[in-house]
């Protein structure tokens, strides 16, 4: 009898464990795509942990969700259903992505649709969705440290003879905000070439090369002063390197320019728009846009328009919207000196003084491939 | 300068030139004598990022992201006291080409073997300008009762074209640019003379006769007692430092002031700089690179 009463109890507990384990198991999947290398098939690769036929967990269908060079989420992200490898083992789906290229950035996120199949319950359809996964396409991790390392010393055995320089620079003449410091971008000096609307961009030695003002005239100079003598309009060196730039007339909202392995995640938009003799900026971004950066603006604006704005076209240089990439030499308090790694990002890392500028005159794009 | 101004980067190089500094604190270099280009890591690791054969005798980064090199064809080297020394090049010894090389890959396509129907006889060393291409000197070959007249020559990175700037010279071998670009630096090894030349554009110097009805450019400096110039590099302030056999460095200023510093290597071939300002010599005939106090 007691027998009889211990097998029953063990047989309930089982059976309570059961339950228990077919409600706490969640499928898990994550990505397992390679770079893509060489002759690697381009096809989205992920692996999902073994399902226990017990716990009760029917896979109804596998996506992946995937874009190139900006994240949207999953919702606006590119889609295709996957199908099972018997002998990988693994989900694969064909993302169609002949288009991309070397050094697109690419982000993967999976989902699975399961039910469960619990007795006496509605078969509701769940999802479980992987972690976010980001790679560059073609291109290892070494690759890409290797690139940007051969951009620094092209950069730096240009730019950086001498970490404080008086203006003129050889090669980089064409000063694009004028002579102005913005706040944290400090004042840029641009190849000739790169002032022109036809320019596109290469590896190799940087477009633009950007500057920290001058250091303080004297000890008790104020702030004030300082600032004002910023926008004096006179070039009045020594100017500190604090980074440079690659730049790119928009010629498709979607289509990054490639700097062979670095990732095209890095580039953003600098807003179309008049830059003004006095240091200002005045932004002339397309009426509405649902996407931020969908929007080609590439019509000169014509003087009309100009005069609407309340400014006169003599005292202001007009640009289209311009795919951009910065690097700044990380001058942080560990790190004075100049060979240290450059950071990619829309600002410098150190602060740079000079005049604010309006919020979206740089922004990144929500534009995908 | 003695061996207290000196730190090893690396040893046990084979006849290393052409040094190039990266931003990583890393190196590449040329071994003229194993046919070879090198990585040095920042810790002083050596590994060879292509086999190419011949003699790379200079390099450069170039602005695609290659390393160029000036390939001399081959030359012999002899052993001694635990030197490296080179010899005389045969009646018969390869002529030589430029060749570039992926980083990544070590990939090494050849660019150039001759210009206008004439081979390169020893190409020595290189410069890009800002516009992209490059000047490159052709040493020629020493042979032991004579030898070849080189010349400067400028070809785009791209292999699609090539041209002679000016010859003959004797021996020409460092090649560099003023910060500005607009002034072209060779060194001569046999006569010991630097010379400038005013470049009108690129691949163009101004041809105006200068000390000879026969002979464009500024003699800039043509020092006393026996001494002849290898490589050289032009530091932040235009001054160029020249590799200068035997046993030294020579420092020329943009005006022609020249000053002389003892090295404790025979040969003292190239050097290069840093971001920094830090300079870095070849000691050829030991098989080192090693970092200098300039002051």
């Amino acid at each position: 009898m007691i027998k009889r009463l211990t097998l029953a109890l063990v047989a309930l507990l089982l059976g309570a464990l059961l339950q228990t384990a077919a409600f706490a198991q969640t499928p898990q999947i994550r990505d397992v795509t390679g770079n893509w290398i060489d002759d690697e098939p381009r096809v989205l690769k992920a692996r999902m942990l073994p399902i226990l036929a017990a716990t009760g967990v029917r896979i109804i269908r596998v996506d992946a969700t995937f874009a190139r060079h900006h994240w949207p989420g999953r919702d606006q992200a590119h889609r295709v259903t996957a199908v099972f490898d018997q002998a990988s083992r693994e989900w694969r789906a064909n993302p169609v992505a002949g288009a991309a290229r070397r050094g697109d950035s690419l982000f993967v996120q999976w989902e699975v649709f399961y039910r469960r199949l619990a007795i006496n319950q509605p078969q509701q359809t769940e999802v479980a969705v992987s972690p976010l996964s980001e790679k560059t396409i073609g291109c290892a991790q070494a690759d890409t440290d290797l690139d940007l390392l051969l951009l620094r010393t092209m950069a730096q055995s240009l730019l950086v003879r001498n970490p404080e320089v008086v203006l003129p620079l050889r090669g980089y003449t064409v000063p694009t905000h004028l002579m102005v410091s913005l706040r944290n971008m400090g004042f840029t000096m641009a190849k000739t070439e790169v002032a022109t609307s036809a320019n596109t961009v290469r590896f190799g030695p940087p477009d633009l090369a950007m500057y920290a003002p001058r250091p303080m005239a004297r000890v008790n100079e104020t702030r004030r002063e300082y600032v004002r003598r910023l926008r004096d309009g006179v070039p009045d060196g020594p100017y500190r390197l604090a980074g440079w730039a690659y730049a790119q007339t928009q010629r498709d909202v979607r289509r990054r320019p490639s700097l062979r392995c670095v990732p095209s995640k890095h580039w953003f938009v600098h807003e179309a728009g008049f830059h003004l003799n006095n240091g200002g900026f005045l932004p002339t971004p397309p009426g509405r846009e649902g996407v931020r950066g969908e929007t080609r603006v590439v019509v000169m604006a014509d003087t009309a328009n100009a005069i609407a704005l309340g400014i006169t076209p003599s005292r202001s240089v007009w640009h289209p919207r311009i795919w951009d990439l910065h690097m700044w030499i990380d001058r942080g308090p560990e790190c004075r000196d100049l060979s240290c790694p450059t950071v990619i990002q829309i600002a410098s890392p150190s602060f740079i003084d000079g005049l604010p500028t309006p919020g979206n005159t740089f922004f990144r794009s929500q534009t995908f491939e | 300068m003695s061996e207290r101004n000196l730190r090893d980067v690396a040893t046990g190089l084979c006849f290393p030139e052409g040094p190039i500094a990266l931003a990583d604190g890393s190196f590449l270099v040329v071994g003229i004598e194993a046919g070879r280009v090198s990585r040095i890591s920042a810790d002083g690791v050596v590994s060879t990022l292509a086999d190419t054969g011949g003699g790379p005798n200079g390099a450069a980064l170039g602005p695609d992201g290659r390393v160029y090199i000036c390939n001399n064809g081959g030359m012999a080297f002899h052993h001694s006291d635990g030197l490296i020394l080179p010899g005389h090049g045969e009646e018969d010894a390869a002529t030589g080409w430029i060749d570039a090389i992926d980083l990544e890959t070590g990939v090494v396509e050849t660019l150039y073997r001759e210009c206008d129907g004439r081979p390169l006889i020893a190409p020595n060393d290189l410069v890009f300008d800002a516009a992209g291409g490059f000047y490159f000197t052709d040493h020629g070959k020493s042979r032991k009762y004579d030898r070849d007249r080189g010349g400067v020559y400028y070809a785009q990175a791209d292999g699609s074209d090539i041209n002679r700037v000016w010859a003959p010279m004797e021996g020409p071998n460092g090649i560099g640019l003023s910060p500005d670009g607009d002034t072209l630096y060779v060194a001569e090894t046999p006569t010991g003379r630097l010379w400038a030349f005013d470049i009108v554009s690129p691949g163009k110097i101004d041809r105006s006769p200068g000390p000879a009805p026969w002979q464009p450019g500024r003699l800039l400096a043509n020092p006393t007692g026996y001494h002849m110039f290898d490589s050289l590099a032009v530091d932040a302030a235009g001054d160029v430092w020249i590799g200068t056999i035997p046993n030294g460095l020579t420092r020329v200023s943009p005006d022609g002031d020249v000053t002389y510093y003892p090295m404790p290597d025979l040969l003292p071939t190239n050097i290069c700089f840093d971001a920094g300002g830090q300079a870095y010599v070849t000691l050829s005939s030991q098989g080192r690179l090693a970092a200098f106090d300039l002051s």
